[in-house]
Parts: structure tokens; C-alpha cells; sequence
């Protein structure tokens, strides 16, 4: 037998349910005072999490409008539930279902652009670094196989295969400023990888090219290989240049 | 521990505080020069993010302003509880800025869809249940102990109605009250908002009638806003996009006659107007709170040029 407590929450879903649910109360022409109400439930519904979705993804929206994107948060809503209290931390699989729908077909960029736009976002929020200058003595030891470098915990190393950081840039301009062969130059059939890190500098996201080299050995860091392990595996890698960057670039959180 | 009519900030009770609910586009006015405001109110989970630009800028709000946090997601009538993650962020956020109030709405938010955990992402209506106060109260119960103070609740605007429900609002708060500590935050356009869409006497009377009902002691805040006109016999919706109504101010001055001075907050979300245009809302409140309180010391007979402010 339910409790009444299990009845409140049983309630409560099924209200949830019909706020969620995907068949529209807009096209019930008789309506009752319910109806209308629940209505009006799910028209907050959607608006706030377009708003919030166009929040995080500026670009995304202005390449495909308004309406298009209503349409992937109402299927977003059911692919990923809000469910912190937060909606800013809702949205992370919009790329994973641009890749499911027509857009995707006609428009492969947008997917990209869009885990892009993710990360800005992510690393926005992020608690930044603040390099311990101290730990910057443990490149004096001898023994380097027990050093290791730390980095910050919103820098990411990326891979695109479209120029995703160009195209945002060009997007930050009004519609009428944006030139619309040079979008077309890059919204192009890919040829080569755009490798990218994404890191927070001075509270604020940053964006910068990196060389396949630079890559390699970020992700190789990020994997946890030794001081010592990195110098023999890149052995013509400039590391004073490289320390003097990341301290610059606030990528580095130090020495351990 | 009271947070109401005791703190005293910038030489003013509490409980004759009026402020302005912040949001993001006035930021930079806010911030550049001094205002006549006693306090403003930012949505807690606006600043949710530990890092980034959004911990300075609550610096700088705070250092200019007392705050008040007014959460939107606590969902206290939540019958599966308040999820603990969110609970311990809005902790995070009042020990960072040392809130003069916090708020959330009676209403719940957290639920399951398909067995999966789910928030509304919306204020979603209680049932005014002996089942539901017992879940609210264990709830803000719970709030109260994981903050360590008192917190207000809001009186809810709301779309649907529930048959299950067998006791009135002011029944449900009024126990609420009883049973946890916290205090009301009278939210008046919701009320208005209310009587118009669920009542079918004048909503200004049926709003007083509800103002009667609650314990004159519990009531911490008073919210006013304004709504957007619909057509008759459509719902209106709570979307605090206009200027005060005059509704509104009608009733404000009758829930200050029997509340006397309350810390109020003119709160406009949606088509947000200038800077000073929000100000001024906030002038107005602060006239009419003064002159009821004058008229405490004059005849009745003289309340008449109080309705004229």
C-alpha cells in the first residue's frame, strides 16, 4: 500500500509529466481552465530553456535562428532533463543532437560549433588558477622522473575539424558587419585539424592556435607523464619558452 | 536566529528597507553611482558560478549594497526532498555574501520524470495539503539548519488548482510559519494575479480578505510588480514585465496599514526599464511606506490624502 507521502510524489511527477510531456496543449481548441494553465507551464518551460540554451550558445543562435533552435531545445528537453536547480549547467549534448538532426546534414559546422561554444561557457564558470610559484624550484632537481606539471583545471585541449574559433570571432561582429565570403571560406569542407586550447586567463575564457607539437605535449601532460618522461620524448621542445607562456597564459598552476 | 526587524543597516531597521530586484543589464548603472535604494535582491542561482567573472561582480554588488538572496529553484514543497547539491551551493553563496534575507516560493521543483531526477526549471504549484505541509515543513526545516538562519517564504502566483487540496493558502503558511520559524515574503502581484485568474470577486478584495488571514509578526518582505494586460477570460501571467499596477499599490497600502512598515521590493524581471525608471518604483514604495506609517499618529479621518500619494 502507498503512503501519502508516495501519492504527493506520484502527483507530482504526473504534473511534471504533463509540463514535459511532447504532445502540445496548443492544439487543444477547448479549453478548460487546466488546460490553459498547463499551457501556460509549458510555454514558461520553453521559453526559459531558449533563453538559456541562447545564453550559452550566442552563435549557434544567430546562425540558425530562433525558431530552429526552439526546436532543438524541445527535443533537448527530453534528451538531457534539467536537474541541478542551475540552468546554466543544462545544454552540454546540444552538439550531440545537432548531429541526429537534418541540420547536421546540411549544416556539419553547427555540431562543432556548438562543443565549442560548450566549452567557453564551462570554462567561464571555472574556479581559474593561481600559480604556486614556489613548486617553480622543483625544475632544479636532479632527479625529474618525480616531477610533474600541474595545469589549470579549465584549460582543454581540442581538436576541429572546422576553424571553430575563426568562425565565433566573426560572429561577435553585428549580422550586417559579418563578411559573408570570408564565413563562406570557413564554413568550407574541412582539409586539416584546428587544434585549440581553451583555458581561463584573468577570469575571462581564452582561446589560442596551437601546433601539433604544442598539442602532443599538453595532452601528454595532462596524461600525467613525468618532467622527465616529456624531455625525452620531446627532446627538441623548448620548455623555458613553453614555462614562460604558460605562467603568462595562466595555464600553469606549478610544480609537483 | 531572526533576521527580521533587527539588523539595522545604513542607520535603517530592516523592516523600513526598500529595494530593487538587480538584474544583469543594470549591473553597470548600479554599480557607478550612488542610489537611493536601501538594497537590492539578486536571484541566488545567477551566481551559482565559483569562478569566472561572476564572483567579482557579486563582490562589487555587495560592496555597494546589503543583498538579498531570493532563490528560485529550493522547490520547498518538493516531495522527494531538495536535492542536496543545490542545497549546499545556496549554502556556499550566503556564507560568501551574508544575505540580510533569503527567500525561496512555496512550491516544489524537484521531482522524477521516466525515473529520472528532474527540476521543473519552473515554481510549480502545491496542493494545500496536510501531506504537502508536512513535506514543506521537514523541508525548510532542513533549509534552516543547513543555513543556519531564518528564511522567507513566498506565497506563489499559479496557473492550475488541485482538487486534492483541503485546507486554504493562509491555512497552509499560517501553519508553516507555526511549525518552522520562517517568515512570509507577500508576494502582492501574485496575489492580484491570483484572485483575477481563480477568483470571481474584485481581486483587489479577495487579496485583502487573504491579507487578513496571515499572522501579522511573520510577514519579512513585501514584493510589488506589475503584470502584462491580457484578454478576458485568458489567464494572466506572472511575468513582471510592466511598472507596478496600481492594484498593486492599492493593496500595498492596505497590507502596510495592517503589517505596518515592511521591507519591500519592487521586482521587474522581463522588459526591464531604465535604471532610474526602477528607481523610481522604489521612491514610490518608500513615500507610501512613510506616509502609513505617519498616519499611525493621525486621525482616520486624514488617511484619505495617503491614497492620493
Amino acid at each position: 500500500m502507498q503512503s501519502e507521502l508516495d501519492i504527493l510524489c506520484r502527483r507530482q511527477e504526473a504534473l511534471i509529466a504533463l509540463i514535459f510531456s511532447e504532445q502540445s496543449m496548443l492544439e487543444n481548441k477547448e479549453e478548460d481552465q487546466m488546460s490553459k494553465g498547463l499551457k501556460i507551464y509549458q510555454n514558461n518551460l520553453l521559453m526559459t530553456a531558449v533563453r538559456a540554451l541562447s545564453l550559452k550558445y550566442p552563435v549557434i543562435d544567430k546562425m540558425i535562428g530562433r525558431e530552429a533552435l526552439s526546436g532543438l531545445t524541445r527535443k533537448l528537453l527530453h534528451i538531457e532533463l534539467p536537474a541541478s536547480g542551475d540552468w546554466a549547467d543544462w545544454g552540454e549534448q546540444l552538439s550531440s543532437l545537432i548531429m541526429t538532426t537534418e541540420l547536421y546534414d546540411q549544416h556539419p559546422y553547427l555540431a562543432e560549433i556548438a562543443s565549442f561554444e560548450w566549452f567557453l561557457h564551462e570554462t567561464a564558470r571555472g574556479v581559474g588558477t593561481e600559480l604556486n610559484v614556489n613548486s617553480l624550484a622543483r625544475l632544479s632537481e636532479q632527479n625529474l622522473k618525480s616531477v610533474f606539471i600541474q595545469l589549470s583545471k579549465t584549460l582543454k585541449v581540442l581538436s576541429f575539424h572546422y576553424p571553430v574559433d575563426e568562425i565565433w570571432m566573426l560572429h561577435q561582429l553585428d549580422e550586417n558587419q559579418i563578411d559573408t565570403n570570408e564565413l563562406a571560406v570557413l564554413l568550407k569542407e574541412p582539409i586539416e585539424l584546428h587544434r585549440i586550447v581553451i583555458y581561463q586567463r584573468e577570469a575571462v575564457p581564452c582561446v589560442e592556435r596551437l601546433t601539433e607539437q604544442e598539442q602532443a605535449w599538453l595532452i601528454d601532460v595532462l596524461a600525467g607523464l613525468s618532467l622527465d618522461q616529456l624531455l625525452e620524448k620531446y627532446v627538441t621542445f623548448d620548455l623555458s619558452g613553453w614555462l614562460s607562456v604558460a605562467i603568462e597564459e595562466q595555464w600553469l598552476e606549478g610544480l609537483r | 536566529m531572526s533576521c527580521l526587524n533587527t539588523a539595522h543597516t545604513r542607520g535603517e531597521t530592516l523592516s523600513s528597507m526598500v529595494g530593487v530586484g538587480l538584474r544583469h543589464p543594470h549591473y553597470k548603472e548600479a554599480l557607478l553611482g550612488s542610489s537611493s535604494i536601501d538594497f537590492v535582491e539578486v536571484h541566488a542561482e545567477n551566481f551559482f558560478a565559483e569562478g569566472g567573472i561572476v564572483p567579482a561582480i557579486l563582490d562589487d554588488i555587495a560592496q555597494q549594497y546589503p543583498i538579498s538572496l531570493h532563490s528560485t529553484s529550493m522547490g520547498l514543497g518538493s516531495a522527494v526532498g531538495i536535492n542536496r547539491d543545490y542545497l549546499q551551493r545556496l549554502k556556499r553563496l550566503s556564507q560568501k555574501v551574508t544575505p540580510i534575507l533569503i527567500s525561496d516560493h512555496a512550491c516544489f521543483t524537484w521531482s522524477n520524470l521516466n525515473g529520472n531526477a528532474v527540476h521543473a526549471g519552473d515554481l510549480l504549484p502545491l496542493e494545500f495539503s496536510q501531506q504537502n505541509l508536512q513535506v514543506m515543513t521537514e523541508n525548510v526545516d532542513k533549509v534552516q539548519q543547513v543555513l543556519g538562519r531564518k528564511i522567507l517564504v513566498e506565497n506563489l502566483s499559479s496557473y492550475v488548482e488541485f482538487r486534492f487540496s483541503n485546507m486554504s493558502e493562509t491555512e497552509f503558511l499560517t501553519e508553516l510559519v507555526n511549525r518552522t520559524g520562517c517568515g512570509l515574503l507577500v508576494d502582492l502581484n501574485n496575489l492580484i494575479v491570483n484572485a483575477h485568474n481563480f477568483s470571481d470577486e474584485s481581486s483587489l478584495q479577495t487579496a485583502s480578505q487573504w491579507l487578513q488571514q496571515l499572522p501579522t509578526g511573520a510577514v519579512g518582505e513585501i514584493h510589488l510588480a506589475g503584470y502584462t494586460p491580457v484578454a478576458e477570460n485568458e489567464l494572466i501571467i506572472d511575468d513582471h514585465s510592466q511598472p507596478v499596477s496600481d492594484e498593486c499599490w492599492s493593496l500595498y497600502r492596505t497590507a502596510l496599514k495592517q503589517f505596518g512598515a515592511v521591507t519591500t521590493l519592487i521586482e521587474w524581471d522581463n522588459n526591464l526599464p531604465s535604471w532610474p525608471v526602477l528607481l523610481d518604483q522604489a521612491t514610490k514604495a518608500r513615500s507610501i511606506m512613510s506616509g502609513i506609517t505617519i498616519m499611525k499618529n493621525v486621525p482616520m479621518s486624514e488617511e484619505g490624502f495617503l491614497n492620493a500619494i
